[in-house]
């Protein structure tokens, strides 16, 4: 009996372990598509991603903080974004670089 | 035993009996009402939860605990000195900024607590100390002590630490974000992610999602 009991509460920690590895950030990897007033919209080569920004969204360029609005089309950006509500992606931390003039 | 006592042991047995009905109608409540919500862990803890918890964890915490205060000052060193252990041991759960808006944070139950917040805050040096050196039972608050003790550094540099939660600098987040555990996955994809930026790759590796 009592070994039945370990055994159901071992399967009930790995079933909570599997649960929470599902969630998690989502990574935005691409080039800046399209810019709006309070979200990005990037060429992912697959698709086209569209991530909200709001107030507390930081902004990196050159491992220093930057601002919205330095951030261009065409820019590289990796955006590491949470998804609050299902389908629905909001930026944490948008790091970026322009890309280097041709000569 | 005259009348008069006879009657009133009488009286105290009625009272008995009604107050553990009372008590047997409102676990009964409670029960029904766990049962209908389910044991979800991405459920709020009721008002009553909490108290109960609340109360019960302020009892649990040694008296010669709460008396005790930080012997170490919160010098610069001894706030980077806790805030490495922090980003090591207690951010996968606690955030680095202490706000708890983890992935592991959010599916606990009950959640940590926002520990920039008074609730926190005002703790007694000492009852920090020995939460984080015993934990709290039923709560996902492991204990890092390895036996009861009063004097340990790290944990001391880590009371510190949460002292300076409020303060937080961006600069800070920034440091601790580089200090945080990570997976040779993790390293990976970070090098990729970087090797994109500079420009060194072409090719986009797509919009992934991680577990952080």
């Amino acid at each position: 009996m009592k070994a039945r009991l370990l055994i159901l509460m071992a399967c009930i920690s790995l079933i909570a372990v599997a649960a929470l590895a599902h969630g998690g950030e989502e990574h935005v990897i691409g080039t800046v598509a399209r810019v709006s007033q309070d979200s990005i919209t990037v060429d992912t080569t697959s698709k086209m991603v569209t991530v909200a920004v709001v107030p507390e969204t930081k902004f990196i360029r050159s491992k220093a903080a930057a601002k919205f609005a330095d951030l261009n089309i065409g820019d590289r950006v990796v955006i590491h974004a949470k998804e609050p509500t299902e389908g629905k992606l909001v930026a944490d931390t948008v790091e970026f670089s322009s890309p280097k003039p041709k000569r | 035993m005259t009348l008069r006592q006879r009657g009133d042991a009488r009286t105290r047995r009625k009272i008995g009996i009604m107050i553990s009905l009372v008590m047997v109608i409102v676990a009964a409540g409670y029960e029904i009402t766990l049962v209908r919500r389910g044991f979800s862990a991405r459920a709020e803890p009721s008002s009553l939860e909490t108290l109960m918890a609340t109360m019960a964890r302020k009892l649990a915490v040694p008296s010669n605990y709460r008396q005790l205060h930080n012997p170490f000052q919160a010098s610069a060193e001894n706030v980077q000195a806790g805030m490495a252990h922090f980003a090591d041991h207690c951010s996968t759960c606690h955030a680095n900024d202490g706000g708890g808006d983890t992935l592991f944070g959010k599916g606990l139950y009950p959640k940590p607590p926002d520990m920039r917040k008074a609730e926190t805050q005002n703790k007694a040096d000492g009852e920090l100390y020995y939460i984080i050196e015993n934990g709290i039972r039923l709560s996902g608050m492991p204990a890092f002590g390895e036996h009861a003790s009063t004097t340990d550094a790290e944990t001391w540099h880590l009371v510190t630490f949460i002292r300076h939660l409020p303060a937080l600098t961006n600069e800070e987040l920034e440091k601790m974000a580089s200090l945080n555990p990570k997976t040779e996955q993790d390293r990976q994809e970070e090098q990729q992610e970087q090797e994109f930026l500079r420009g060194e790759t072409p090719q986009t590796p797509g919009s992934s999602s991680h577990h952080h």
